[in-house]
């Protein structure tokens, strides 16, 4: 191996500060965008996490209610002669400071409980209302083994029902059907939350991106896609989710924008894969029935394959372009 | 004893190197694991050992059983991580961490020798007390997983490329910088992924940088890898086209090894042994602020001769942690208290 000329390596590094600190001064979208990330990280993470400020850990309201509590106890120090005077005015001083930190007191602790009644209120509403990718995983969720990649046939028949780009594939896997459906010429990329897979599909260059199906569909923009394929992770998720999903990919499609489904029917999963899927995941006949119900012009189309007997390929339908049904199912 | 563990992998190479030296060598672990059956569960070890060489990481039942029997030993010291990373996060871990600190100082006095995977942690057992401290690498099969290194050497897309970090995800790895780097250099790659491999420990800090990658619109870009296998962590390393590394606490650094091992072009922040580590094989940074490390990551990326350079000379630097080299380290640091007891 012939080395190449040394660089020095620690000069480089002071280049770079120098580069940033420059690109800091001469375009100031940069360090607004630092200071914002440095924001938002104080916002979700937990106080204290450098290691000066952490030492202790009591809650912000722990804290206010310590410090908010008035102590009438205070030293007021004597002289010779006038002891008794001020002795005296000590007592009267110290039973009307009392009698104002009483009330003080009761206040502030009237108030932080009220504050801790929000903020246990404001706790459950952030998580009913939490963005589906950051909610803890759905009941069921992880009991099934992911399903295979799609056989050849899968793919094969799921790209020849692609429509128009782009094309979004739910869950993505290793890339066969992005593959097949860019063979086509239309652009297509997958979500993929297996790393192993996401690993896979990086390997062969293709455009597989991670993370939760449902938080991806969920984040996309209205109208960006022509076609989205529903198969592998879908066939596990609860009919809550399925419904979540159908109702945000009708307004994630285009217009004259296609779902395709490729799922296996859980009517056909062994015994134990019955029991423990109970619930989790539903049938192509189903699918065309939600998406009938969601507007769009849903068949059946057969698939050579052992595992994927139908696959489920639907239009938009004119009435669905009113949008009059969105959020219907 | 756990897989994929630098420390455990450490310990389980030293039996072999000693047992080929036919030394008798038993491992006194705290909870026995199925996976590895030749070890003694700490309520059944009776003390007995000429040499006793204590791996110290974190707290533990098997550093108190040894300070409660009050006999020499010799301290294998991989660092410990300061329990102000955890306080928030994971508290029970704090209190194990802090421990671990207790422990060292009360078994500074039994000491015989100390030896450290660092010059860094070399100075801290010596700041302790301890005056005997040699310094040997951890040891790990950096050859086990890297085959010859035949990485495409081509430049990567000027949109793209993909950066790697190896290591748990724990709030003194500081994962979060690096999506917050991530995020900067989005700006100038929007093609780019971020690649993050490990377990998280603890899990809420996973949930809290998922959340800001989402905040930061870039979720899509950043992969999760998680706790995986030795087959794919080297096709990661293969993968990608550079390694970056915002941790502030690290006792020597095993994935900046790799990395190096790999042909892959380290940017680091310069804490605890990272810089120690890399030595000029890596770009080290003095300043881990988001656009600064963006730009060393897009520089890294960018520019042919730099990347050719840093993969040539990450080759050649982590010869001096083969396995090879190593393990005559570790037995140099032993040899003569084992010849002494013999």
């Amino acid at each position: 191996m012939n080395s190449p000329d040394l660089i020095d390596t620690a000069r480089v590094s002071v280049e770079i500060e120098a580069e940033a600190k420059k690109l800091r001064r001469q375009d100031p979208e940069i360090a607004q965008l630092e200071q914002e990330i440095e924001q938002v990280w104080a916002d979700i993470a937990p106080t204290r996490t450098s290691t000066e400020a952490a030492g202790d850990d009591r809650l912000l309201l722990d804290q206010m209610s310590y410090l908010a509590a008035l102590d009438p106890h205070v030293p007021t120090g004597s002289r010779r002669g006038l002891r008794g005077v001020k002795w005296t005015i000590r007592k009267l001083t110290y039973w009307y400071v009392r009698f104002l930190t009483d009330q003080f007191n009761v206040f502030a602790g009237m108030l932080i409980r009220h504050l801790r009644n929000l903020d246990g209120r404001l706790g459950r509403l952030e998580n009913a209302s939490r963005h589906p990718g950051e909610q803890s995983v759905p009941a069921g969720l992880g009991i099934l083994d992911d399903p295979p990649e799609p056989s050849a046939a899968v793919v094969s028949h799921v790209a020849g029902y692609a429509g128009s780009g782009p094309c979004l594939v739910l869950s993505g896997g290793e890339g066969a059907i992005v593959v097949a459906i860019g063979e086509r010429g239309i652009h297509a990329h997958g979500v993929e939350q297996d790393p192993d897979r996401v690993l896979a599909g990086l390997h062969r260059q293709l455009d597989i991106r991670t993370g939760d199906v449902l938080a991806y569909l969920f984040d996309a923009e209205d109208e960006s896609f022509g076609t989205i394929v529903l198969t592998g992770v879908v066939e596990t998720l609860p009919l809550t989710n399925l419904l979540g999903m159908v109702d945000q990919a009708s307004r994630k499609l285009k217009k004259t924008g296609r779902i395709i489904v490729a799922v296996a029917d859980p009517a056909n999963r062994d015994r134990v894969e019955k029991e423990l899927g109970s619930g989790l995941g539903i049938s192509p006949i189903t699918w065309r029935h939600i998406l009938e119900s969601a507007s769009f012009d849903a068949r059946l189309e057969p698939c050579p394959d052992s595992r994927i007997a139908e696959i489920v390929v639907a239009h938009r339908t004119e009435k669905s372009d009113s949008d009059s049904n969105r959020g219907k199912i | 004893m756990a897989t994929a563990d630098a420390t455990s992998n450490h310990t389980r190479l030293i039996r072999e190197l000693l047992e080929e030296r036919d030394i008798d060598v038993r491992i006194v672990v705290e909870r026995k694991n199925r996976s590895d059956s030749n070890t003694i569960p700490i309520e059944k070890w009776n003390g007995e050992a000429q040499v006793s060489i204590l791996q110290h990481s974190i707290g533990s039942e098997v550093a108190q059983s040894v300070i409660r029997r009050n006999a020499p030993i010799v301290l294998n010291y991989h660092n410990i991580t300061p329990a102000s990373y955890f306080q928030v996060w994971q508290p029970d871990l704090a209190k194990s961490v802090q421990r671990g600190r207790q422990q060292l100082s009360q078994l500074a006095p039994l000491t015989r020798r100390g030896i450290a995977d660092s010059e860094f942690n070399a100075k801290e057992l010596r700041g302790l007390g301890i005056d005997d401290v040699v310094v040997a690498p951890v040891l790990w099969q950096l050859g086990s997983s890297a085959p010859p290194t035949d990485r495409d050497d081509g430049p990567v897309d000027e949109n793209g490329g993909t950066v790697l970090f190896v290591g748990r995800l724990a709030p003194n790895k500081c994962q979060h910088d690096l999506v917050a780097a991530f995020a900067v250099l989005s700006r100038f790659r929007p093609q780019s992924r971020l690649v993050l491999v490990g377990d998280a420990s603890p899990p809420q800090y996973l949930q809290s940088l998922k959340s800001l990658a989402r905040r930061l619109e870039v979720i899509d870009r950043v992969v999760f890898a998680g706790k995986v296998s030795d087959k794919n962590l080297l096709q990661w390393y293969q993968l990608s086209d550079a390694l970056a590394c915002a941790s502030e606490h690290e006792g020597f650094g095993v994935p900046l090894v790799e990395a190096m091992a790999n042909g892959l072009p380290v940017v680091a922040y310069d804490a605890a042994a990272v810089g120690e580590t890399l030595g000029d094989s890596g770009i080290v940074l003095s300043d881990k602020r988001p656009g600064t490390m963006a730009m060393a990551l897009h520089r890294v990326l960018g520019d042919q001769h730099l990347r050719t350079n840093l993969r040539h000379r990450g080759i050649e630097s982590a010869q001096r942690f083969d396995i090879s080299v190593t393990r005559e380290q570790m037995w140099v640091a032993l040899k003569d208290l084992l010849e002494a007891e013999d």
